[in-house]
Protein backbone atom coordinates (compact mmCIF):
# COMPACT_ATOMS: atom_id res chain seq x y z
CA UNK A 1 0.00 0.00 0.00
CA UNK A 2 2.85 2.21 1.09
CA UNK A 3 4.62 1.68 -2.20
CA UNK A 4 1.58 2.28 -4.35
CA UNK A 5 1.16 5.97 -2.44
CA UNK A 6 4.46 6.58 -3.11
CA UNK A 7 4.79 5.61 -6.63
CA UNK A 8 1.64 7.42 -7.21
CA UNK A 9 2.48 10.57 -5.80
CA UNK A 10 5.81 10.03 -7.63
CA UNK A 11 4.11 9.35 -11.18
CA UNK A 12 1.62 12.12 -10.56
CA UNK A 13 4.50 14.86 -9.74
CA UNK A 14 6.72 14.28 -12.82
CA UNK A 15 3.94 14.59 -15.13
CA UNK A 16 1.53 17.07 -13.40
CA UNK A 17 5.16 19.36 -12.52
CA UNK A 18 6.54 20.04 -15.22
CA UNK A 19 3.30 20.23 -17.51
CA UNK A 20 2.24 23.01 -14.90
CA UNK A 21 5.42 24.56 -15.18
CA UNK A 22 5.91 25.06 -18.83
CA UNK A 23 2.06 26.07 -19.16
CA UNK A 24 1.74 28.62 -16.57
CA UNK A 25 5.43 30.22 -17.93
CA UNK A 26 3.80 30.28 -21.34
CA UNK A 27 0.86 31.84 -20.27
CA UNK A 28 2.53 34.82 -18.06
CA UNK A 29 4.96 34.92 -21.32
CA UNK A 30 1.66 36.06 -23.40
CA UNK B 1 5.98 25.05 -54.04
CA UNK B 2 3.01 26.49 -51.09
CA UNK B 3 0.29 27.24 -53.57
CA UNK B 4 -1.88 28.43 -50.38
CA UNK B 5 -1.03 30.50 -47.70
CA UNK B 6 0.27 29.32 -43.99
CA UNK B 7 -2.17 30.92 -41.62
CA UNK B 8 -0.07 31.57 -38.58
CA UNK B 9 -1.17 30.84 -34.72
CA UNK B 10 -2.79 34.27 -33.64
CA UNK B 11 -2.24 33.64 -29.94
CA UNK B 12 -0.37 31.55 -27.88
CA UNK B 13 -3.30 30.37 -26.00
CA UNK B 14 -4.87 29.55 -29.35
CA UNK B 15 -1.73 27.45 -30.45
CA UNK B 16 -1.12 26.26 -27.03
CA UNK B 17 -4.87 24.67 -26.93
CA UNK B 18 -4.45 23.52 -30.88
CA UNK B 19 -1.24 21.12 -30.34
CA UNK B 20 -2.81 19.83 -27.25
CA UNK B 21 -6.00 19.28 -29.17
CA UNK B 22 -3.47 17.85 -31.59
CA UNK B 23 -1.86 16.00 -29.19
CA UNK B 24 -4.81 14.64 -26.60
CA UNK B 25 -7.26 12.39 -28.21
CA UNK B 26 -8.07 8.45 -28.51
CA UNK B 27 -3.92 7.86 -28.18
CA UNK B 28 -4.33 9.00 -24.51
CA UNK B 29 -7.66 7.55 -23.28
CA UNK B 30 -8.14 4.26 -25.57
CA UNK B 31 -4.42 3.12 -26.66
CA UNK B 32 -2.53 4.07 -24.13
CA UNK B 33 -4.60 2.12 -21.35
CA UNK B 34 -4.61 -1.09 -23.52
CA UNK B 35 -0.48 -1.01 -24.45
CA UNK B 36 -0.41 -0.87 -20.64
CA UNK B 37 -2.51 -3.71 -19.77
CA UNK B 38 -1.67 -5.78 -22.90
CA UNK B 39 2.49 -4.99 -22.40
CA UNK B 40 3.78 -5.36 -19.21
CA UNK B 41 1.72 -2.92 -16.53
CA UNK B 42 3.95 -0.51 -14.26
CA UNK B 43 6.74 -1.91 -16.24
CA UNK B 44 5.34 -0.40 -19.40
CA UNK B 45 5.86 2.55 -17.87
CA UNK B 46 9.36 2.15 -17.61
CA UNK B 47 10.63 3.30 -20.96
CA UNK B 48 7.39 4.96 -21.77
CA UNK B 49 8.79 8.13 -19.66
CA UNK B 50 12.33 7.19 -20.71
CA UNK B 51 10.90 7.75 -24.16
CA UNK B 52 9.02 10.60 -23.35
CA UNK B 53 11.60 12.58 -22.07
CA UNK B 54 14.93 11.08 -24.62
CA UNK B 55 12.17 11.19 -27.79
CA UNK B 56 8.95 12.88 -26.78
CA UNK B 57 9.61 16.52 -25.98
CA UNK B 58 13.15 16.20 -27.69
CA UNK B 59 11.03 15.15 -30.70
CA UNK B 60 8.39 18.02 -30.72
CA UNK B 61 11.05 20.42 -30.39
CA UNK B 62 12.55 18.81 -33.58
CA UNK B 63 9.69 18.71 -35.46
CA UNK B 64 8.15 21.92 -35.07
CA UNK B 65 11.63 23.45 -35.49
CA UNK B 66 12.04 21.72 -39.01
CA UNK B 67 8.08 23.00 -39.91
CA UNK B 68 8.94 26.33 -39.07
CA UNK B 69 12.22 26.91 -40.24
CA UNK B 70 11.41 25.27 -43.31
CA UNK B 71 8.04 26.55 -43.39
CA UNK B 72 6.11 23.66 -45.13
CA UNK B 73 4.77 20.36 -43.98
CA UNK B 74 6.81 17.22 -44.86
CA UNK B 75 7.76 17.08 -47.95
CA UNK B 76 9.21 20.95 -48.59
CA UNK B 77 10.91 20.53 -44.98
CA UNK B 78 12.61 17.66 -45.53
CA UNK B 79 13.12 18.83 -49.29
CA UNK B 80 14.34 22.20 -48.00
CA UNK B 81 16.38 21.15 -45.10
CA UNK B 82 18.41 19.33 -47.72
CA UNK B 83 17.32 15.77 -47.35
CA UNK B 84 18.08 13.21 -50.10
CA UNK B 85 14.98 12.56 -52.20
CA UNK B 86 13.28 15.03 -49.48
CA UNK B 87 10.03 15.65 -51.71
CA UNK B 88 9.83 11.55 -52.24
CA UNK B 89 10.64 10.67 -48.20
CA UNK B 90 8.06 13.10 -47.43
CA UNK B 91 5.55 11.13 -48.68
CA UNK B 92 5.95 8.57 -46.27
CA UNK B 93 3.93 10.84 -43.43
CA UNK B 94 1.35 11.31 -45.91
CA UNK B 95 0.91 7.37 -46.04
CA UNK B 96 1.00 6.78 -42.34
CA UNK B 97 -1.67 9.65 -41.73
CA UNK B 98 -3.82 7.61 -44.45
CA UNK B 99 -3.16 4.42 -42.20
CA UNK B 100 -3.82 6.15 -39.40
CA UNK B 101 -6.75 7.73 -40.46
CA UNK B 102 -8.38 4.45 -41.49
CA UNK B 103 -8.03 2.57 -38.24
CA UNK B 104 -8.43 6.19 -35.49
CA UNK B 105 -11.61 6.59 -37.35
CA UNK B 106 -12.64 3.46 -36.56
CA UNK B 107 -12.52 4.11 -32.59
CA UNK B 108 -13.95 7.09 -33.25
CA UNK B 109 -17.09 5.66 -34.69
CA UNK B 110 -17.03 3.08 -31.36
CA UNK B 111 -16.87 6.33 -29.38
CA UNK B 112 -20.09 7.81 -31.92
CA UNK B 113 -21.96 4.34 -30.71
CA UNK B 114 -21.10 5.18 -27.51
CA UNK B 115 -21.89 8.76 -26.94
CA UNK B 116 -25.50 7.70 -28.33
CA UNK B 117 -25.32 4.83 -26.49
CA UNK B 118 -24.91 7.03 -23.03
CA UNK B 119 -27.71 9.44 -24.11
CA UNK B 120 -30.39 6.19 -24.59
CA UNK B 121 -28.94 4.62 -22.00
CA UNK B 122 -27.81 1.53 -23.60
CA UNK B 123 -24.62 1.83 -22.73
CA UNK B 124 -24.75 1.55 -19.37
CA UNK B 125 -27.27 -1.37 -18.96
CA UNK B 126 -26.19 -4.81 -19.98
CA UNK B 127 -23.16 -7.45 -18.80
CA UNK B 128 -19.86 -5.82 -19.15
CA UNK B 129 -18.02 -5.69 -22.42
CA UNK B 130 -21.57 -5.88 -24.39
CA UNK B 131 -22.60 -3.12 -25.58
CA UNK B 132 -18.77 -2.63 -26.80
CA UNK B 133 -19.44 -6.43 -28.45
CA UNK B 134 -22.19 -5.00 -29.96
CA UNK B 135 -20.69 -2.48 -32.10
CA UNK B 136 -16.92 -3.67 -32.35
CA UNK B 137 -16.40 -5.82 -35.48
CA UNK B 138 -19.48 -6.59 -36.22
CA UNK B 139 -21.12 -4.77 -39.30
CA UNK B 140 -22.98 -1.99 -38.03
CA UNK B 141 -19.13 -0.70 -36.86
CA UNK B 142 -18.73 0.29 -40.78
CA UNK B 143 -21.43 2.75 -40.32
CA UNK B 144 -20.50 4.22 -37.41
CA UNK B 145 -17.06 4.71 -39.06
CA UNK B 146 -18.50 6.36 -42.33
CA UNK B 147 -19.93 8.61 -40.04
CA UNK B 148 -16.60 9.79 -38.76
CA UNK B 149 -14.82 9.82 -42.08
CA UNK B 150 -17.75 12.18 -44.09
CA UNK B 151 -17.96 14.54 -41.01
CA UNK B 152 -14.28 14.70 -41.02
CA UNK B 153 -14.14 15.30 -44.59
CA UNK B 154 -17.12 17.72 -44.47
CA UNK B 155 -15.20 19.72 -41.81
CA UNK B 156 -11.78 19.38 -44.21
CA UNK B 157 -13.82 20.13 -46.95
CA UNK B 158 -15.32 23.46 -45.84
CA UNK B 159 -12.55 24.93 -43.95
CA UNK B 160 -14.54 24.76 -40.96
CA UNK B 161 -11.75 23.94 -38.61
CA UNK B 162 -12.43 26.97 -36.86
CA UNK B 163 -15.92 25.92 -35.44
CA UNK B 164 -14.02 22.64 -34.15
CA UNK B 165 -11.12 24.36 -32.54
CA UNK B 166 -13.90 26.88 -30.90
CA UNK B 167 -15.20 23.56 -29.51
CA UNK B 168 -12.02 21.64 -28.42
CA UNK B 169 -11.31 24.88 -26.43
CA UNK B 170 -14.53 23.23 -24.32
CA UNK B 171 -14.26 19.84 -24.85
CA UNK B 172 -10.98 19.16 -23.92
CA UNK B 173 -10.68 20.80 -20.45
CA UNK B 174 -14.41 18.91 -19.88
CA UNK B 175 -12.27 15.83 -20.69
CA UNK B 176 -9.41 16.35 -18.87
CA UNK B 177 -11.59 17.36 -15.96
CA UNK B 178 -13.63 14.22 -16.20
CA UNK B 179 -11.02 11.93 -16.19
CA UNK B 180 -9.60 13.19 -13.38
CA UNK B 181 -13.26 13.07 -11.74
CA UNK B 182 -13.11 9.17 -12.71
CA UNK B 183 -9.68 8.15 -11.87
CA UNK B 184 -10.90 9.78 -8.02
CA UNK B 185 -13.79 7.52 -7.99
CA UNK B 186 -11.67 4.76 -9.48
CA UNK B 187 -9.40 4.63 -6.74
CA UNK B 188 -11.82 4.61 -3.84
CA UNK B 189 -13.81 1.46 -5.36
CA UNK B 190 -13.41 -2.09 -3.56
CA UNK B 191 -10.76 -3.79 -5.47
CA UNK B 192 -9.05 -0.58 -6.68
CA UNK B 193 -5.81 -1.46 -4.69
CA UNK B 194 -5.01 -4.65 -6.97
CA UNK B 195 -5.22 -2.27 -10.31
CA UNK B 196 -3.33 0.04 -8.46
CA UNK B 197 -0.94 -2.68 -8.12
CA UNK B 198 -0.34 -3.38 -11.24
CA UNK B 199 -0.40 -0.06 -12.61
CA UNK B 200 2.16 0.95 -10.72
CA UNK B 201 4.26 -1.54 -9.21
CA UNK B 202 6.56 -2.74 -11.75
CA UNK B 203 7.52 -6.27 -12.45
CA UNK B 204 11.15 -6.25 -14.45
CA UNK B 205 10.62 -9.64 -15.57
CA UNK B 206 7.78 -8.12 -18.13
CA UNK B 207 10.19 -5.51 -19.45
CA UNK B 208 10.79 -7.25 -22.67
CA UNK B 209 11.98 -5.97 -25.76
CA UNK B 210 8.66 -6.08 -27.28
CA UNK B 211 7.62 -3.72 -24.36
CA UNK B 212 10.40 -1.15 -25.12
CA UNK B 213 9.42 -1.48 -28.95
CA UNK B 214 5.50 -0.87 -28.21
CA UNK B 215 6.45 1.96 -25.62
CA UNK B 216 8.04 3.74 -28.46
CA UNK B 217 5.67 3.55 -31.06
CA UNK B 218 3.16 4.52 -28.13
CA UNK B 219 5.26 7.78 -26.88
CA UNK B 220 5.81 8.87 -30.65
CA UNK B 221 1.90 8.09 -31.82
CA UNK B 222 0.30 10.09 -28.82
CA UNK B 223 2.68 13.36 -29.71
CA UNK B 224 1.56 13.38 -33.12
CA UNK B 225 5.16 12.80 -33.95
CA UNK B 226 6.57 11.45 -36.91
CA UNK B 227 7.41 14.13 -39.68
CA UNK B 228 3.62 15.04 -40.23
CA UNK B 229 1.04 16.72 -38.11
CA UNK B 230 4.12 18.36 -35.95
CA UNK B 231 6.12 19.76 -38.60
CA UNK B 232 2.78 20.95 -40.06
CA UNK B 233 2.04 22.74 -36.88
CA UNK B 234 5.76 24.42 -36.94
CA UNK B 235 4.95 25.75 -39.86
CA UNK B 236 2.05 27.45 -38.29
CA UNK B 237 4.67 28.83 -35.67
CA UNK B 238 6.12 32.36 -35.66
CA UNK B 239 9.71 32.98 -34.93
CA UNK B 240 8.44 34.82 -31.85
CA UNK B 241 6.83 31.48 -30.30
CA UNK B 242 8.45 29.75 -27.41
CA UNK B 243 8.93 26.09 -29.08
CA UNK B 244 11.07 25.17 -26.32
CA UNK B 245 8.64 25.84 -23.16
CA UNK B 246 5.38 25.14 -25.53
CA UNK B 247 6.97 21.72 -26.48
CA UNK B 248 7.36 20.88 -22.06
CA UNK B 249 3.62 21.84 -22.01
CA UNK B 250 2.29 19.55 -24.59
CA UNK B 251 4.94 16.86 -24.00
CA UNK B 252 3.37 16.33 -20.28
CA UNK B 253 0.01 17.65 -20.85
CA UNK B 254 -0.47 14.77 -23.04
CA UNK B 255 1.43 12.43 -20.73
CA UNK B 256 -0.74 13.41 -17.73
CA UNK B 257 -4.36 13.04 -19.68
CA UNK B 258 -2.51 9.31 -20.20
CA UNK B 259 -1.71 9.02 -16.75
CA UNK B 260 -4.95 9.88 -15.40
CA UNK B 261 -6.90 7.99 -17.85
CA UNK B 262 -5.00 4.90 -16.44
CA UNK B 263 -5.73 5.56 -12.97
CA UNK B 264 -9.49 5.28 -14.02
CA UNK B 265 -9.48 2.77 -15.85
CA UNK B 266 -7.01 0.24 -13.86
CA UNK B 267 -8.31 0.44 -10.37
CA UNK B 268 -11.96 -0.08 -12.19
CA UNK B 269 -10.55 -3.06 -14.19
CA UNK B 270 -9.80 -4.96 -11.03
CA UNK B 271 -12.36 -3.78 -9.40
CA UNK B 272 -14.79 -5.61 -11.19
CA UNK B 273 -13.04 -8.44 -12.07
CA UNK B 274 -12.19 -7.82 -16.14
CA UNK B 275 -8.67 -8.79 -17.44
CA UNK B 276 -6.22 -5.87 -18.18
CA UNK B 277 -5.18 -7.56 -21.30
CA UNK B 278 -8.17 -7.16 -22.94
CA UNK B 279 -6.48 -5.35 -25.79
CA UNK B 280 -8.07 -2.75 -27.72
CA UNK B 281 -11.71 -3.05 -26.15
CA UNK B 282 -10.00 -1.92 -22.96
CA UNK B 283 -11.44 1.28 -21.99
CA UNK B 284 -14.83 0.74 -23.90
CA UNK B 285 -15.58 -2.22 -21.33
CA UNK B 286 -14.24 -0.79 -18.36
CA UNK B 287 -15.16 3.04 -18.20
CA UNK B 288 -18.94 2.40 -18.87
CA UNK B 289 -19.26 0.17 -15.48
CA UNK B 290 -16.74 2.53 -14.09
CA UNK B 291 -19.68 5.12 -14.92
CA UNK B 292 -22.34 3.07 -14.32
CA UNK B 293 -21.09 3.22 -10.75
CA UNK B 294 -20.94 6.58 -10.12
CA UNK B 295 -23.86 8.84 -8.89
CA UNK B 296 -25.46 10.36 -11.99
CA UNK B 297 -23.17 7.92 -14.04
CA UNK B 298 -25.80 8.65 -17.13
CA UNK B 299 -25.04 11.97 -17.23
CA UNK B 300 -20.59 11.98 -16.47
CA UNK B 301 -21.23 9.04 -19.43
CA UNK B 302 -22.64 11.71 -21.77
CA UNK B 303 -20.56 14.34 -20.63
CA UNK B 304 -17.34 11.86 -20.89
CA UNK B 305 -18.50 10.47 -24.77
CA UNK B 306 -19.27 13.61 -25.93
CA UNK B 307 -15.45 15.39 -25.06
CA UNK B 308 -13.78 11.68 -26.26
CA UNK B 309 -15.71 12.40 -29.33
CA UNK B 310 -14.41 15.68 -29.92
CA UNK B 311 -10.98 14.87 -28.76
CA UNK B 312 -10.69 12.30 -31.22
CA UNK B 313 -12.65 14.25 -34.18
CA UNK B 314 -10.19 17.37 -33.41
CA UNK B 315 -7.50 14.93 -33.94
CA UNK B 316 -8.72 13.18 -37.28
CA UNK B 317 -8.81 15.97 -38.97
CA UNK B 318 -5.50 17.69 -38.28
CA UNK B 319 -4.07 14.38 -39.81
CA UNK B 320 -6.65 14.59 -42.59
CA UNK B 321 -6.10 18.47 -42.97
CA UNK B 322 -2.34 17.30 -43.17
CA UNK B 323 -2.47 14.88 -46.13
CA UNK B 324 -5.38 16.97 -47.91
CA UNK B 325 -2.44 19.75 -47.81
CA UNK B 326 -0.03 17.14 -49.64
CA UNK B 327 -2.48 16.71 -51.96
CA UNK B 328 -3.45 20.39 -52.97
CA UNK B 329 0.47 21.42 -52.98
CA UNK B 330 1.48 18.22 -55.37
CA UNK B 331 -1.68 17.71 -57.62
CA UNK B 332 -3.51 21.30 -57.56
CA UNK B 333 -6.40 19.44 -56.78
CA UNK B 334 -9.33 22.43 -55.57
CA UNK B 335 -9.52 21.97 -51.16
CA UNK B 336 -13.35 19.78 -51.59
CA UNK B 337 -12.00 17.19 -54.11
CA UNK B 338 -8.44 16.84 -52.29
CA UNK B 339 -10.31 16.09 -49.16
CA UNK B 340 -13.29 13.77 -50.69
CA UNK B 341 -10.09 11.40 -52.48
CA UNK B 342 -8.51 11.23 -49.15
CA UNK B 343 -11.02 10.64 -47.20
CA UNK B 344 -12.16 7.74 -49.79
CA UNK B 345 -8.63 6.15 -49.67
CA UNK B 346 -8.95 6.20 -45.74
CA UNK B 347 -12.69 4.47 -46.39
CA UNK B 348 -11.20 1.69 -48.35
CA UNK B 349 -8.49 0.77 -46.12
CA UNK B 350 -10.70 1.41 -42.74
CA UNK B 351 -13.88 -0.60 -43.86
CA UNK B 352 -11.84 -4.05 -43.42
CA UNK B 353 -10.69 -3.11 -40.07
CA UNK B 354 -14.34 -2.17 -38.72
CA UNK B 355 -15.14 -5.82 -39.43
CA UNK B 356 -11.79 -7.54 -38.66
CA UNK B 357 -9.53 -7.57 -35.71
CA UNK B 358 -6.64 -9.56 -37.37
CA UNK B 359 -6.75 -6.53 -40.10
CA UNK B 360 -7.44 -3.86 -37.66
CA UNK B 361 -4.22 -4.85 -35.45
CA UNK B 362 -2.27 -5.30 -38.54
CA UNK B 363 -2.97 -1.84 -39.41
CA UNK B 364 -2.21 -0.62 -36.34
CA UNK B 365 1.12 -2.27 -36.22
CA UNK B 366 2.33 -1.23 -39.47
CA UNK B 367 1.42 2.33 -39.44
CA UNK B 368 2.48 3.10 -35.64
CA UNK B 369 4.90 0.95 -34.77
CA UNK B 370 6.87 0.50 -37.87
CA UNK B 371 6.34 3.22 -39.90
CA UNK B 372 6.39 5.93 -37.58
CA UNK B 373 9.28 5.95 -35.60
CA UNK B 374 10.66 5.45 -39.18
CA UNK B 375 9.43 8.89 -40.19
CA UNK B 376 10.59 10.55 -36.68
CA UNK B 377 13.96 9.62 -37.91
CA UNK B 378 13.85 11.09 -40.82
CA UNK B 379 12.58 14.40 -39.67
CA UNK B 380 15.52 14.53 -37.23
CA UNK B 381 18.28 13.38 -39.73
CA UNK B 382 16.71 16.11 -42.14
CA UNK B 383 16.73 18.55 -39.82
CA UNK B 384 20.24 18.06 -37.57
CA UNK B 385 22.18 16.28 -40.30
CA UNK B 386 21.17 17.92 -43.63
CA UNK B 387 20.03 21.44 -42.29
CA UNK B 388 22.83 21.55 -39.58
CA UNK B 389 22.65 20.61 -36.10
CA UNK B 390 24.15 24.10 -34.89
CA UNK B 391 21.80 26.11 -37.17
CA UNK B 392 18.75 23.66 -35.69
CA UNK B 393 19.56 24.74 -32.45
CA UNK B 394 19.45 28.44 -33.17
CA UNK B 395 16.60 28.26 -34.85
CA UNK B 396 14.67 26.72 -32.14
CA UNK B 397 15.90 28.77 -29.91
CA UNK B 398 14.15 31.97 -31.55
CA UNK B 399 11.70 32.85 -29.64
CA UNK B 400 12.22 30.99 -26.58
CA UNK B 401 12.68 31.90 -22.68
CA UNK B 402 14.75 29.20 -22.51
CA UNK B 403 18.19 28.58 -23.84
CA UNK B 404 18.82 24.81 -24.92
CA UNK B 405 22.60 24.32 -24.81
CA UNK B 406 24.76 22.75 -26.78
CA UNK B 407 23.88 19.36 -25.35
CA UNK B 408 20.70 19.63 -27.94
CA UNK B 409 22.28 18.52 -30.73
CA UNK B 410 24.55 15.77 -29.93
CA UNK B 411 21.33 14.79 -28.30
CA UNK B 412 19.08 15.34 -31.02
CA UNK B 413 21.95 14.53 -33.86
CA UNK B 414 22.71 10.95 -32.38
CA UNK B 415 21.33 10.19 -29.53
CA UNK B 416 17.87 10.49 -30.51
CA UNK B 417 18.28 8.76 -34.30
CA UNK B 418 20.19 6.23 -32.17
CA UNK B 419 17.68 5.08 -29.61
CA UNK B 420 14.83 5.00 -32.56
CA UNK B 421 17.26 2.32 -34.65
CA UNK B 422 17.91 0.04 -32.09
CA UNK B 423 14.56 -0.05 -30.51
CA UNK B 424 13.43 -0.88 -34.01
CA UNK B 425 16.06 -3.76 -34.67
CA UNK B 426 15.35 -5.31 -31.26
CA UNK B 427 12.00 -5.80 -32.34
CA UNK B 428 12.78 -6.80 -36.68
CA UNK B 429 15.39 -9.68 -34.14
CA UNK B 430 12.64 -10.57 -32.29
CA UNK B 431 10.39 -10.96 -35.04
CA UNK B 432 7.95 -9.01 -33.66
CA UNK B 433 4.51 -8.36 -35.30
CA UNK B 434 2.65 -6.15 -32.52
Amino acid sequence: MAAVIVIAVVVLAVSWGPFIWATVKLMKSE
Amino acid sequence: MEIHERPKWRTKTGFILASMGCAVGLANIWMFPWRVGQYGGAAFLIPYFIFLLVIGIIGITIEWGLGRSQDGGPQRAFAGAGFPAGKWWGILPYIIAVLVLAFYSNILGWSLKFLVGTITGAALTGEPGQFFGSVAFQPEAIMWFCITIVLTVLIVAFGVQKGIEMSAKVMMPLLFVLITVMAIWSVTLPGALEGLKFYLIPDLSKLTGEVWLIALSQSIFTLSLGGGAMVVYGSYMRKSDDITISAISVGFGNTVIAIMAGFAIFPAIFAFGLSPEAGPGLAFVSIPLLLQSMPGGAVWGVMFFLSLFFAGLTSTVAIMEVVTDGVIDNLHWDRKWAAICVGAIAMALGIPASINPGYFDTIITISTVWMLPIAGLIAALAFLWSYGAKKAREHVNMGSSITLGKWWEPWAKYIYPLVIIVVLVIGIVLGISG
